[in-house]
């Protein structure tokens, strides 16, 4: 049976592929980043920031698979580069497929997507590397030709290649070193709206439920409620990185100007809650400029 | 008489016999900043004049992702094709009263142009891509046309009589009723007749990239 079902998305995948109906797309995308507490210091102390510039290059694949459905397929890479903590720096390279489909006819018909997506991000700081999967579920609709909105749900995990176990804290408390091995679950609404032919207003809700890791000069407290703990090498001798679940919320809201059909300049503010276990609270104000090309 | 003399005559004749029938209309359309407008219709509707139709047929091209044109005027009874060609597949679909409509997707010529049987204006989209979207304006007049991008277009052999003129646009704030003129036609005359209407914000949905869902 399995073989069977094989087959047949093998020879529909062919044909589809020998098809003109197949479409390729290209996107490309840099973007600068600020963020005010890059750490996810929960203590003045602990807050630092720190500006990177990204670029990204997407390129894939999207078949339509009938009247309401279609494939994409979309393999990218990207590089950050951190001004201030450049062991933070990473590169990533990654593969996603997104199943999409219209329930109707016209702009006001809603669009479910289904995303799946694999990165694999390498870090400056060693201990970063890691594969980042996420699943995702997406309803979008358009309510007029100025407004669409969707909501989303995305669960995320990342698995680091090796734990850094400080021998002390795993033979003491039994913690140990994997802090960057994370685990999240999120739902949030978006719109975008557009102000005139060129400008659009977009921004959104999104409350976030999972592991979270924030880095602390040596604090008892953060001890007794960590899942894991380890060395912070990004951000300096002494400092140590721990894992906590949590909760956050977050809003946002950003404009973007269309240069062309093809491109636009944006620019937004994103700002981050975050609840701990153990009671930590900390926040981050994130701002960004980006530039996007899509063909 | 030469024979260069009597072409001459000829011609004069044929230019006077031509021009003693006919008459021209110039129309010019701004905007409410005093912008020409490209894409108004022009429609002229005779009260002193049988007239009779002749549709045929007519094209609307699909190509980058665009209609072209965006807006098409046709006689009621036109026949018209909807051609892709660009390498993906569209899917041209109509709501509008004046003609509801729906070509599933397909490439290169859909299989059968779509018959135009009754006035009105209609609103097309493509189900693939939101930002596609054209106009048609099916009229009962045989005496129509488009603004070019000076906002200027021109109606030719105009019989002697009296016509009622209007224009469309699709980002039209007023009715059209509101922009009926009454023109009396006499022979050998160029009448120019100036329209000052309103437009909306051309609001389409977007396609440039928008980054929801990034950078958190």
């Amino acid at each position: 049976m399995s073989k069977l079902l094989f087959r047949t998305l093998l020879f529909l995948f062919i044909q589809q592929c020998t098809v003109v109906q197949a479409a390729w797309f290209f996107d490309a995308s840099s973007e600068l980043h600020f963020n005010d507490n890059i750490f996810n210091g929960a203590l003045d102390v602990d807050v630092k920031s720190d500006t990177a510039l990204q670029a990204e290059l997407s390129a894939g694949r999207h078949w339509q698979i009938g009247d309401a459905s279609g494939l994409l397929i979309v393999a990218n890479t990207g590089l950050e580069q951190y001004r201030r903590f450049t062991e933070l720096s990473h590169a990533w390279l990654g593969i996603s497929t997104t199943l999409h489909h219209k329930f109707g006819l016209g702009l006001h018909a809603p669009v479910l997507s289904l995303k799946g997506s694999l990165n694999y991000r390498d870090s400056r700081d060693f201990t970063r590397d890691a594969w980042q999967g996420s699943l995702g579920l997406t309803l979008s609709k358009r309510f007029s030709e100025r407004l669409n909105m969707r909501i989303s749900y995305r669960y995320s995990v990342d698995e680091t290649d090796q734990a850094l176990d400080i021998p002390i804290v795993v033979t003491l408390i039994n913690v140990r070193g994997d802090v960057y091995d994370l685990a999240s679950q999120q739902l949030a609404i978006n719109f975008v709206y557009s102000l005139t032919d060129k400008l659009a207003l977009y921004g959104g809700y999104t409350r976030r439920h999972g592991d979270v890791v924030s880095s602390t000069l040596l604090n008892a407290t953060v001890f007794n409620v960590s899942d894991a703990i380890a060395f912070d090498q990004a951000a300096g001798p002494n400092i140590i990185a721990y894992r906590l679940n949590s909760r956050s919320d977050m809003f946002s809201l950003g404009i973007s100007w269309a240069l062309d059909q093809h491109m636009s300049l944006n620019a937004s503010y994103a700002r981050w809650h975050t609840t701990t276990r153990g009671n930590f609270v900390y926040n981050n104000n994130h701002a960004f400029l980006s530039l996007l090309y899509t063909y | 008489m030469t024979n260069t003399l009597r072409n001459f005559l000829l011609l004069t004749l044929l230019i006077v016999m031509r021009v003693g029938h006919t008459a021209e209309l110039l129309a010019v359309v701004t905007d409410q900043a005093g912008n020409p407008v490209t894409n108004a219709v022009i429609i002229l509707r005779s009260d002193t004049h049988q007239v009779t139709l002749n549709p045929g047929t007519s094209v609307i091209d699909q190509i980058d992702k665009e209609f072209i044109d965006r807006v098409t005027v046709v006689q009621t009874g036109t026949l018209i094709e909807f051609p892709n060609k660009d390498n993906i597949r569209h899917h041209v679909y109509s709501f509008s009263a004046a003609k509801s409509f729906e070509l599933p997707l397909y490439s290169g010529t859909a299989a059968d142009p779509v018959l135009f049987d009754k006035p009105g204006v209609v609103k097309i989209g493509c189900n693939i891509h939101d930002w596609m979207i054209g106009y048609i304006y099916v009229t009962d007049s045989p005496f129509s046309a488009i603004t070019n991008d000076d906002g200027i277009t021109r109606l030719e052999d105009l019989e002697e009589g009296v016509y009622s003129a209007s224009v469309w646009h699709p980002l039209m704030k007023e009715k059209e009723e509101s922009t009926l003129r009454e023109l009396s036609v006499s022979a050998d005359e160029a009448i120019q007749i100036d329209w000052k209407i309103e437009l909306k914000a051309d609001i389409r949905p977007r396609r440039s990239p928008v980054p929801v869902g990034r950078g958190y």
